[in-house]
């Protein structure tokens, strides 16, 4: 019979709940501080940079990396899961956040005293609308109008006409393991359009999916994009993949990794920045094939 | 000392415990509530959360220690815990049915019911495929447990696949695999308060016959014991508790595991003493715990059965040491 086994893991215990106790308490606003947001999405926290309302942001998501000043704020939760405990210390005015993982969530945070506005970023013409519900909800619906329309311009000029049969086929990986990428349905699948680009995806069920190694191989992209939503994803060595090393855009060279992910993959405002981004790019393919 | 007296000792000393943790977890959480002004009107509502959320630890935790200390004397198995006969891949499948499924939005307690559905459906299987004539001879008992469980386990794997493929909900079956005693409403901790508080004074009424049947089923016919229909009692109550955890704060692993054999490490194996003081045992242990998985990150919070997992695995270590002695002896 050895006891302390049992009381050593029961002094852990109490050790751990007792510095969790003690450490970074926040006190307990007493009311709502006027005009206070927080954002629980990273897509929400560009919008709210760019309508200069980052002032009035007290608390953001742990996702939420950008801008760089985003890192400084104070975190509040994970993307679309807030935190209710901080929620009700820091009281903020006005809570928004894509669809939350958990919709029971949205009665915890109403009853921490906040307003709560849901985001739906679905594609382009969405996310430049939620940048003006976004910018009424906070005060500042002018600002926000002149930034959409702005947005909407540049992304009307960054649209490419050319025939289908100019444009050359591309795949977008967003995750390794196991290889994922957007199809009809995704804004990212647009953007490849509009870009002018064809997505090899395009006719898949999901606007977000899973696709074979075979399908790529298959469907023989012309250009290779690397996204990787999560940084630490290592790309893989694409020619090293068995059966990959005859496709057009290894053969080619056309193996793109130097995009801005956040730009292809998160529905913000810098989706221009993405779209811009892939036109300039399928345009010096198309210029090259026809050298 | 006497049973009794040590019954008596303990249930002063772990009533003062659970108490004690439990005014703990009213001040412990991210936003500071100073001990002085913990029912003043500024903090009335977040001390009302927290408070639910610790009656639904103590609840949770002393079903599932009693329902572990449960089958681990019936089925005569230091390792047995209240998951071993298949209710909480029963009880998962059903929540991650109507997660995915999309009839969770019907209303709070849809998921709840669903994973209680859940359990009870995989009980009845695992009895019918232990049944042997009028008997449920403990071995075909555990090897249907194991049967159910794996079954139900690649069925999740399906479902949470397809999911993957389909972008959605996942996020709330993990969440509820991993366990969390996260509540936002009174009822559910009503509702499983009742029923876990009734599957465990039964099983006080029981105690003397769990400490009859853990000599042996043999014996324990020979002193009188009506075994099968004790045994199939037995194991209905603790099903149906664990089911009522499980459904109201997921599959919260180690604890029906650790919580018994640290109670019986202390007072020794009568089960008289043993299925109160594992009661409040597992309550106080559960509410630490959740302080921790409250508060031990800088934002969110962390899965309430990484802790325990935590916690229990060094001591299953212990568990295989000790037993290893008794058993080359």
């Amino acid at each position: 019979m050895k006891k302390w086994v049992l009381w050593t893991a029961i002094g852990l215990l109490l050790a751990l709940a007792v510095i969790g106790t003690v450490s970074r308490q926040v006190p307990v606003r007493e009311s709502q501080l006027e005009g206070s947001i927080m954002s629980l999405a990273p897509s929400v926290t560009e919008i709210l940079f760019a309508l200069g309302v980052q002032d009035r942001l007290i608390g953001v998501s742990t996702a939420c990396d950008y801008p760089p000043a985003a890192k400084h704020i104070r975190k509040v939760g994970d993307f679309a899961v807030p935190d209710i405990e901080l929620l009700y210390a820091l009281k903020p005015e006005l809570v928004i956040t894509t669809p939350l993982r958990d919709p029971e969530a949205s009665k915890a945070i109403r009853f921490c005293g906040a307003k709560l506005l849901t985001v739906k970023q679905g594609d382009h013409e969405e996310v430049f609308r939620e940048i003006e519900v976004i910018g009424e909800a906070a005060g500042v619906a002018d600002a926000a109008r002149r930034y959409a329309d702005k947005l909407r311009e540049r992304f009307a000029r960054a649209t490419v006409n050319v025939p289908d049969a100019l444009r050359p086929r591309v795949y977008v990986e967003i995750s390794p393991r196991p290889l994922r990428t957007a199809a009809k349905g995704s804004f990212l699948d647009d953007l490849i359009y509009r870009a002018g680009g064809i997505n090899i995806a395009h006719d898949f069920s999901q606007p977000w999916t899973t696709i074979s190694p075979e399908a790529v191989v298959a469907r023989n992209p012309e250009i290779i994009i690397l996204a990787y939503q999560m940084s630490r994803d290592a790309p893989y060595a694409i020619a090293d993949r068995i059966g990959w090393s005859g496709l057009d855009a290894v053969r080619s060279g056309h193996v793109v990794t130097g995009l801005d992910r956040d730009t292809l993959t998160r529905p913000g405002p810098r989706l221009v920045e993405g779209l811009e981004a892939l036109a300039d790019l399928f345009a010096r393919y198309r210029k090259g094939r026809a050298q | 000392m006497t049973p009794r007296k040590k019954l008596v000792v303990g249930l002063v000393v772990l009533s003062a415990a659970l108490v004690l943790a439990f005014f703990w977890s009213l001040i412990a959480g991210r936003a500071r509530v100073p001990v002085g002004e913990m029912f003043s009107a500024k903090y009335a509502p977040l001390v009302k959360l927290r408070a639910a959320r610790a009656l639904l630890g103590i609840i949770v935790g002393a079903g599932l220690s009693v329902a572990g200390l449960i089958l681990q004397a019936v089925l005569r198995n230091p390792l047995a815990d209240p998951y071993v006969l298949g209710v909480s891949s029963g009880a998962g499948l059903g929540a991650a049915l109507a997660i995915l499924g999309g009839v969770a939005a019907a209303g709070a307690w849809v998921i709840p019911g669903c994973a209680f559905g859940g359990a009870v459906l995989a009980i009845t299987l695992v009895y019918v495929l232990a049944r042997v004539g009028k008997t449920v001879p403990v071995y075909t008992l555990l090897l249907a447990g194991v049967i159910i469980n794996s079954i139900a386990s690649s069925l999740l794997i399906f479902l949470a696949h397809t999911a993957i493929a389909r972008g959605q909900g996942l996020y709330s079956v993990l969440w509820w695999l991993l366990g969390s005693l996260q509540v936002f409403e009174a009822w559910p901790v009503a509702v499983a308060g009742m029923a876990i508080g009734a599957g465990i004074a039964i099983t006080i009424l029981f105690a003397r016959d769990l400490n009859v049947l853990s000599i042996g089923e043999e014996p324990a016919a020979h002193l009188g014991l009506r075994v099968e229909r004790t045994k199939k009692l037995l194991f209905l109550i603790s099903s149906l508790v664990t089911g009522a955890a499980v459904a109201t704060s997921g599959l919260i692993g180690f604890v029906g595991l650790i919580v018994p054999h640290a109670v019986r490490l202390v007072v020794g194996p009568d089960n008289k003493v043993l299925v109160p003081l594992s009661a409040l045992a597992g309550g106080t242990f559960l509410i630490i715990c959740d302080i921790i998985a409250r508060t031990i990150l800088s934002s969110g919070e962390l899965p309430i059965g990484v802790i325990t997992a935590f916690l229990g695995g060094p001591f299953f270590i212990y568990l295989l040491r000790t037993h290893r002695g008794r058993m080359s002896k």
